[in-house]
């Protein structure tokens, strides 16, 4: 039946690879799933792993969906979605750069547990230092400092220092609504922003994300 | 019961003593009851600025310690007579006095008087702990520059922490000319990153430094300019409602020729 072969699971190297085929529609393919989990549920444990999706492009509220599905037929602890459906005619970089963006756009279903969340900017001389991620509501000014090993998200301007991943993990972010750091590091890498390119965004609101690609920073704007 | 008003930037140099006699003048020659303090103890120099040094014969420190009664340590000023000056001591140092002292100081004088004026010292160390115990409003004066409001920024978080909730802007040394230019921060910019209410905008202006000088606050004098934005802000702080005074007026003989022809506008 070609039902049961619009999902093939794989275990890759970082966790279950699930392929998606082509040429089912997203009905067939969340049944499939559903069916597929169901029969082999002990082979899914309560584990923590990270899960990747190939094959037929889906939309994101799809992909949330077919999450969903994991989560309410099994323990599984899903640390990390990796979304790399669709054609591959995209040019190299803008995958990255989609791929990168619907992994934060799976954040809400990402373990929370840990993060740190202040209410209020940050003004010269305060500081947050975090063991997890931490979620700033207001601007983290110049003078002020936070250093996360998680992930750092500033829903106002940064004009501070913010170091996200600080224990080295490298697949930290950090987005912000307007990006004016003086400078900015991400596990062992760090980056500086030319006085020039912060004078001329001071007053944009823009909203971009930082991420590490190889040995650089990448700033890329939050848009989809 | 009286405000306690304390005068703060952190930074040094930014004006902290000028607006601090500039607007205990101003609410003086509003009819208020004022008392200015002079916190910055080891380093007094409100005195000074008010023209009031001779005068001086007990100060903070010899009230706290009970060398005195407050009442004679109040230098009432020789232009008017619902202003008082609290100096500091000039040959001790800011571990003279604590916290506590100066909040049972304020409650003390806010039951006489309308406004007490607290003048703070630069920093952020006992000095400013001291300054800001008693306040329950505060005035963060600040340059448009950027180590200033840097100095700014990190005053309000520590006024923040202390939980005084009313902090209000004046940015001093204001010049337009500059900032058309391109080569002084506007206002937008340092309200963006400050992000506290503007209580008031002054112009630089060389009148501020004769003034200073000869001991007779600006604010007193018509013809200045720094002294109008300080009449303003004077009524602000009374609670009315006055509009900001267009920086770019009066400038000059270019200025007016400009009015004339539109030019650059």
């Amino acid at each position: 039946m070609q039902k049961n072969n619009s999902v093939i699971f794989k275990g890759g190297k970082n966790g279950i690879v699930i392929i998606l085929s082509e040429y089912a529609d997203y009905d067939s393919i969340a049944e499939s799933l559903r069916e597929k989990i169901r029969s082999s549920s002990r082979f899914f444990a309560d584990a923590t792993t990270t899960i990747t999706f190939k094959g037929k492009q889906l939309s994101e509220s799809e992909i949330l969906s077919l999450i969903d599905i994991i989560s309410a037929e099994t323990n599984l602890s899903i640390s990390f979605v990796e979304d790399l459906t669709g054609t591959f005619d995209i040019a190299q970089e803008k995958r990255d750069e989609v791929a990168a963006l619907k992994k934060l756009k799976s954040l809400e279903k990402m373990p929370t547990d840990g993060a740190y969340f202040h209410k209020s900017g940050l003004r010269s001389g305060q500081a947050i230092s975090h063991s997890g991620s931490v979620v700033v509501l207001g601007d983290v000014n110049a003078g002020a400092e936070i250093v996360a090993a998680g992930n750092v998200v500033v829903f106002g301007a940064i004009r501070g220092l913010v170091h996200a991943g600080a224990d080295g993990d490298d697949k930290a972010f950090v987005c912000a609504l307007s990006m004016l750091p003086i400078q900015l590091r991400i596990a062992d890498k760090k980056t500086y922003f030319p006085a020039e390119l912060i004078k001329e965004n001071k007053n944009k609101i823009d909203p971009v994300y930082a991420y590490v690609k190889g040995e650089e920073i990448y700033v890329a704007p939050f848009t989809n | 019961m009286g405000e306690v008003i304390v005068i703060t930037s952190g930074k040094g140099g930014v004006g902290k003593t000028t607006t601090s006699a500039n607007l205990g003048c101003g609410l003086a020659i509003a009819g208020k009851s004022v008392v200015l303090i002079d916190a910055d103890i080891g380093l007094r120099n409100l005195d000074v600025v008010m023209g009031l040094e001779n005068r001086i014969v007990y100060d903070l420190v010899d009230v706290v310690e009970g060398k005195c009664r407050l009442k004679q340590a109040l230098i009432k000023d020789k232009r008017y007579p619902s202003l008082f000056l609290l100096a500091a001591a000039q040959t001790k140092d800011k571990t003279a006095v604590s916290p506590e002292q100066m909040a049972k100081l304020c409650e003390t004088l806010r039951q006489e008087h309308d406004y007490i004026i607290i003048d703070c010292p630069a920093g952020i160390e006992q000095g400013f702990k001291n300054a800001i115990a008693g306040a329950d409003k505060a005035i963060v004066v600040a340059t448009p520059e950027v180590s200033s409001v840097r100095d700014a920024d990190r005053i309000v978080g520590l006024l923040e922490a202390a939980e005084i909730k009313n902090i209000r802007l004046i940015l001093n040394r204001l010049r337009p000319d500059m900032i058309k230019r391109g080569e002084m921060m506007t206002i937008d910019d340092v309200v963006d990153i400050l992000a506290i209410e503007v209580l008031g905008l002054v112009p630089d202006d060389e009148s501020i430094v004769t003034a200073t000088n000869r001991g007779e606050p600006a604010v007193a004098d018509n013809n200045s300019r720094a002294g109008q934005a300080f009449r303003n802000i004077t009524q602000r702080i009374m609670g009315n409602d006055v509009p900001f005074m267009d920086l770019e007026e009066a400038g000059g003989l270019m200025t007016w020729l400009k009015k004339v022809f539109r030019i650059g506008s």
